[in-house]
């Protein structure tokens, strides 16, 4: 009250004199000035906020940091998925859950552990359940319990309601297709990291463009070529196996399989040497296959003819060393005997009249003297000879004393029977063809290059097809597909010990002859002989029925059409077969 | 009297301004909060498919196929180029020649009498033994 009363005899006193003083001219100018200066600052202020208000809402209406705080971390741990040339998954990445803990934070450890390991059978065995336990009552502030548990694990986990377990949303990236495609797909670190094939040579768009990767690849061409290369390493106890298959016309490859092989979603299970991948990183002397090449060269540059003769009846000596024939015919050969009996004698007088300089170019200009430019980090250089001999001249031309990978040796095989193609052996889908056939358009931006002549083309394509019919490739002869192709048996070379039993039998072929779609490469590394070849282990007996045994195959579902038999007296009924039946 | 009006003036826009700037403001955050929830959901949509989409991926997986098709269909074996031909061909033939049918029939007829044959010759006529 007193407050009040005080108040207003402050109020009473002092109003008279403010009146007063309000009718003082340089009272009032004063204040009208200080009234104007404060009204000029609130008014400047006010200015500021309606155009910051006229520009955010008419002029700049999308704001991306709200965006960004949306996002968040999510999209840097993300990974694009990669595919086969349909769309299936090969690789991607998905959501899981990791379950860490604070040992700090823990009460009682040994309870948790208990708790958890009836949860997470990784901890079920008493050995497993101690190094959780020491683990928990550490002094540490955060510890690992296990990453990337399933959906039920992850829910039983939050109902322990434990303080000091925790779950973070990780990320997790599978191959659903397992094993199959392990050696282009290659697998990933824990890090997100690349750390090989695909996943390591496209690292940065899979990982920082967020761009899918699609592949040539076809699954299900993949699945035949596997199932049948791992058919004939188990029937012939080889140590290993490859093949590829290839799409002749573009230089997609549709196939390529190497075994052994691993699973990528266990990477850390798996044996070093299941990694290595024989196909681009294995080197290897082909044997008899570089009678294509051989033959090509002394063909294109008109040196011989098809019916030229070679003196194949007595071996050639080199020092102590000799050139011989594998069961040969001991006579004079026609150049296409030459190439279908697989003369070694005719083959190196062959190269001897054609010569190095001309060899060494031809090889360069197959692409047999650099490295393949296949989209994966994991490739192999060529062995050379040290000097181009004529000695060296003679081994090259049948597969001794040069080393190539499986995949150059497809990519040769495939300028030397096409004549001209377009880019190289590639691992990236190139163009669709469902969208050329509508629009007759050819996507494929690589120039033509011309690797031998139509002619040449054309008679090395005659000689390969005697070379099945005729020659030691029979057992990969599929009649419907007129299958052209070369058999190739090379000793492996032990280094200092030399040339020992073990060999690389191959098969190198296309289907079918006038138009070749389709190239294939098998290689067996030291198959054994069996009873069902006789003793044999060489490339006609062990590679050849596999090759042909995926022909077969690979035909019916790539839509290559049948080749009508010449003789039809049999009438439409031969061509049936008998079909096994489920018996219930 | 102009000092009033214009200070009545300013007073007013002021009022008016101010109000409209915090409506935006708190009509920003509101929209800024639903994104993030739509987005969130979103997220998990994506998320959600990207798992059903690695499944399906398993689940086609050939080899996984190729089994089911052995286990549960009537056919055991994949197509061969055997059974395959072509348009024109079956243009080049004639009245005359046998049906797939007929001619199965016929050369199952005489496989079932080279047989029976073989077995008169091995067993006699007593029959055949199992």
């Amino acid at each position: 009250m007193s407050f009040l009363r005080r108040c207003f005899q402050f109020l009473t006193s002092n109003l008279p004199s403010w009146y007063a003083s309000m009718r003082h001219d340089e009272i009032i100018e004063t204040a009208q000035h200080r009234t104007l200066a404060i009204g000029g600052v609130f008014l400047l202020v006010f200015a500021v906020i309606s155009i910051r208000l006229f520009d955010v809402m008419i002029l700049n209406t999308r704001d991306t940091s709200t965006q960004a705080i949306a996002s968040g971390m999510a999209a840097a741990a993300q990974r694009a998925d990669i595919l086969d040339r349909h769309g299936e998954i090969l690789a991607t990445q998905i959501v899981t859950a990791s379950v860490y803990a604070n040992p700090r934070v823990i009460m009682n450890p040994a309870e948790v552990a208990e708790k958890l390991s009836a949860v997470l059978p990784q901890y079920k065995s008493r050995h497993q359940k101690k190094i959780l336990l020491d683990k928990l009552s550490s002094n540490r502030g955060f510890i690992w319990v296990f990453r990337h548990i399933s959906p039920q694990q992850q829910h039983a986990i939050h109902q322990l309601g434990i303080p000091g377990l925790y779950l973070q949303k990780d990320y997790k990236r599978v191959y659903p297709h397992g094993p199959l495609v392990s050696h282009v797909v290659g697998y990933h670190g824990i890090d997100n990291k690349g750390l090989s094939g695909i996943e390591k040579k496209f690292d940065t768009q899979l990982h920082c463009d967020q761009k899918p990767v699609q592949l040539s690849i076809d699954v299900r061409v993949q699945h035949i070529v596997r199932e049948e290369l791992y058919k004939g390493v188990q029937e012939f106890k080889a140590e290993g196996g490859s093949a590829i298959v290839m799409d002749a016309d573009t230089g997609e490859i549709l196939a390529m399989v190497s075994l052994p092989d691993f699973d990528p979603n266990t990477p850390n299970k798996n044996r070093i040497e299941t990694t290595f991948n024989r196909n681009t990183l294995g080197i290897y002397e082909a044997g008899s296959t570089f009678k294509i090449f051989n033959t090509a060269i002394a063909l294109e540059t008109g040196r011989v003819t098809p019916s030229s003769i070679y003196d194949a009846s007595t071996p050639i000596r080199i020092g102590r060393q000799k050139i011989s024939d594998f069961y040969g015919k001991n006579r004079p050969l026609q150049v296409r005997e030459v190439f279908v009996y697989s003369s070694n004698i005719g083959s190196a007088k062959m190269a001897l009249d054609f010569g190095s300089e001309m060899q060494k170019e031809y090889l360069e200009r197959f692409g047999l003297l650099k490295p393949s430019a296949i989209e994966l980090p994991e490739v192999g250089a060529p062995l050379l000879p040290a000097q181009w001999t004529d000695i060296a001249t003679m081994t090259i031309s049948y597969g001794y004393g040069i080393a190539v990978s499986p995949i150059m040796l497809i990519d040769a095989v495939r300028g030397v029977i096409k004549g001209e193609v377009r880019g190289t052996a590639t691992l990236l889908k190139r163009h669709s063809r469902e969208v050329a056939t509508d629009s007759k358009e050819d996507t494929c931006t690589d120039a033509p290059r011309r690797i031998v002549s139509e002619k040449t083309a054309l008679q090395m394509r005659e000689l390969m097809r005697l070379a099945v019919t005729e020659g030691t490739a029979g057992k990969a002869n599929v009649p419907a597909y007129e299958v052209i192709g070369k058999t190739g048996t090379a000793h492996k070379n032990s280094g200092r010990r030399g040339y020992g039993k073990a060999r690389i039998s191959s098969f190198v072929g296309a289907f079918p002859k006038d138009n070749p779609r389709y190239v294939l490469v098998v290689f067996l590394d030291n198959p054994q002989p069996t009873k069902s070849t006789h003793g044999f282990a060489t490339g006609g007996w062990t590679a050849a029925p596999i090759s042909g045994n995926i022909i077969a195959r690979l035909g019916p579902l790539l839509d290559v059409h049948p080749i009508a038999p010449a003789n039809m007296d049999h009438g439409l009924y031969r061509n049936l077969i008998a079909i096994k039946h489920n018996v219930d | 009297m102009m000092g009033r009006r214009s200070t009545f003036f300013l007073t007013i826009t002021t009022a008016i301004i101010g109000f409209g700037l915090f409506h935006i403001k708190y009509d920003v955050m509101r929209l800024e909060a639903e994104y993030r929830q739509l987005h969130r959901l979103q997220m998990q949509t994506d998320e959600s498919i990207r798992i059903l989409r690695a499944e399906w991926a398993h689940l086609n997986n050939p080899e996984r196929l190729a089994n089911l098709c052995a286990k549960h269909l009537p056919v055991q074996q994949p197509a061969h180029a055997a059974q395959l031909i072509s348009i024109r061909f079956l243009e080049t033939l004639d009245a005359t020649s046998p049906t797939p049918i007929q001619a199965t029939c016929r050369e199952m007829e005489d496989t079932v009498v080279l047989e029976e044959t073989i077995h008169m010759i091995a067993y006699g006529h007593e029959g055949r033994h199992s």
